[in-house]
């Protein structure tokens, strides 16, 4: 099975995709602590993150917490779905109460944008 | 501003029905995602934070009332209703659709608009000063020299998987608006001590964690040997650029690595066996991209009597 979390330490696409850097930090630590695991619908783009029962929800609180014994099935059934082309960019997230709660992964669960648009904005 | 002709929409319209191909094949997975991601990237497409990005050029920070229109367009129908104008003069709609993306390319062509080389490691798009063609202080227009580097970059086969991003600017004016001192290379129009007009040449400028401002590698350059000397620096960086490691890989850090006067002397040796040869811009070709950036003839009146000329 791929390493999903070696994966994620690639090079980022741009500044604002920083390699999430509680990833890196916690990478040991990610062995022990629970994890989320996120992604983006290959399609549109959408962030979603497996839910409990394996199936990719698109808000965050739906986020199944994958304990050493869940991840492997997990993180098989994350790396399936790549391999199925419904989603791509899979990186673990682990709970520890800084990768989890940092301002780029709160900011991510939101949708965006991270600015208040102006009052006038009607977008369809 | 630049106009196309039938060989610019043709070029672009192509340009999406590749794009429109490679994007079927990756949704089929016939195209890996590592595969992709290089394809995606030279049509200005990112995977960020929320969601893709598309990032569109506005050429020398130009639009025409149709092209603002366009991009409202498909802000609105493609995105959120807003997209968001950067400092490089383009603009990315932040909630882009993989899918859609080859309908919006070709809403882009038919505005004249593209965004190609808008991001992944080449020319990305040249930028200028925002006032060019307007400014009392300038020279000439730089607009239609970044037009020139802008064809001579598009798809440049040597130059499509360079060590990072590579930014060029323009700039005319007394004052530098284009900010040159902080791109990869900058590019002063100057005149020289018998009032030939030329460029000086800086490099290794930048901005991001390893700030640097950009050093002088020629006082004067003559305008006819712009794109051999352009062509020269960037195989230098091509070659010996670092790709080991993303935030050691801009020229800026080569420069300083080999020091200016030894990055110097690699340029010209590269330069001497370009120069002159058929890499030069031909003066007609030169001709006609200047003239499409030519002010508009305006009647005088008493009102604005020599107020149009620079």
């Amino acid at each position: 099975m791929t390493n999903i979390l070696d994966r994620s330490k690639s090079q980022p696409e741009s500044k604002s995709q920083p390699q999430s850097q509680s990833q890196s930090q916690a990478q040991s630590e990610s062995q022990s602590a629970d994890i989320l695991i996120t992604a983006n619908r290959l399609d549109d783009g959408s962030v979603v993150w497996l839910a409990d029962d394996l199936q990719w929800r698109q808000e965050r609180h739906h986020a199944g917490h994958f304990d050493k014994v869940a991840r492997r099935r997990a993180l098989a059934k994350a790396s399936h779905s790549e391999a199925a082309n419904e989603v791509t960019a899979i990186y673990e997230i682990p709970i520890d109460g800084k990768a989890d709660v940092s301002a780029r992964e709160r900011i991510r669960a939101l949708g965006g944008p991270s600015i208040v648009p102006p009052k006038d904005l009607n977008p369809t | 501003m630049y106009k196309y002709d039938k060989l610019d929409r043709d070029f672009v319209t192509s340009r999406s029905a590749q794009f429109r191909d490679q994007v079927n094949r990756r949704l089929s997975g016939e195209l890996s995602e590592d595969e992709f991601k290089p394809l995606r990237l030279q049509n200005g497409l990112y995977l960020q934070l929320h969601a893709y990005m598309l990032r569109v050029a506005i050429p020398y920070g130009v639009l025409s009332g149709a092209q603002l229109r366009g991009l409202a367009g498909i802000a609105r129908d493609f995105d959120r209703g807003f997209g968001h104008f950067t400092t490089r003069q383009n603009i990315q709609f932040n909630w882009i659709k993989l899918v859609e993306t080859p309908d919006i390319l070709d809403r882009l062509a038919s505005l004249d608009m593209h965004a190609i080389q808008t991001s992944g490691n080449c020319i990305r798009n040249v930028t200028s000063d925002p006032f060019a063609g307007a400014a009392a202080d300038e020279l000439e227009d730089p607009r239609g020299w970044c037009e020139i580097i802008r064809q001579w970059s598009t798809l440049h086969p040597e130059f499509a998987f360079l060590p990072r991003k590579f930014k060029i600017a323009v700039s005319a004016g007394a004052v530098d608006r284009a900010a040159t001192g902080f791109h990869d290379i900058g590019l002063r129009l100057t005149k020289s001590i018998s009032g030939e007009i030329g460029f000086r040449v800086l490099v290794g400028g930048g901005q991001g964690r390893t700030p640097r401002v950009a050093q002088q590698l020629s006082r004067f350059l003559p305008k006819r040997h712009l794109l051999s000397y352009l062509e020269a620096i960037l195989r230098v960086y091509n070659a010996a650029g670092r790709r080991d490691n993303i935030y050691k890989a801009r020229i800026k850090i080569l420069v300083e690595a080999m020091g200016i006067d030894a990055f110097r002397d690699a340029v010209n040796n590269e330069w001497l066996l370009i120069k002159d040869s058929a890499i030069e811009l031909p003066q007609h070709e030169q001709d006609r991209i200047l003239a499409q950036f030519s002010p508009p003839a305006l009647p005088e009146s008493a009102g604005n009597k020599g107020q149009t000329r620079r």
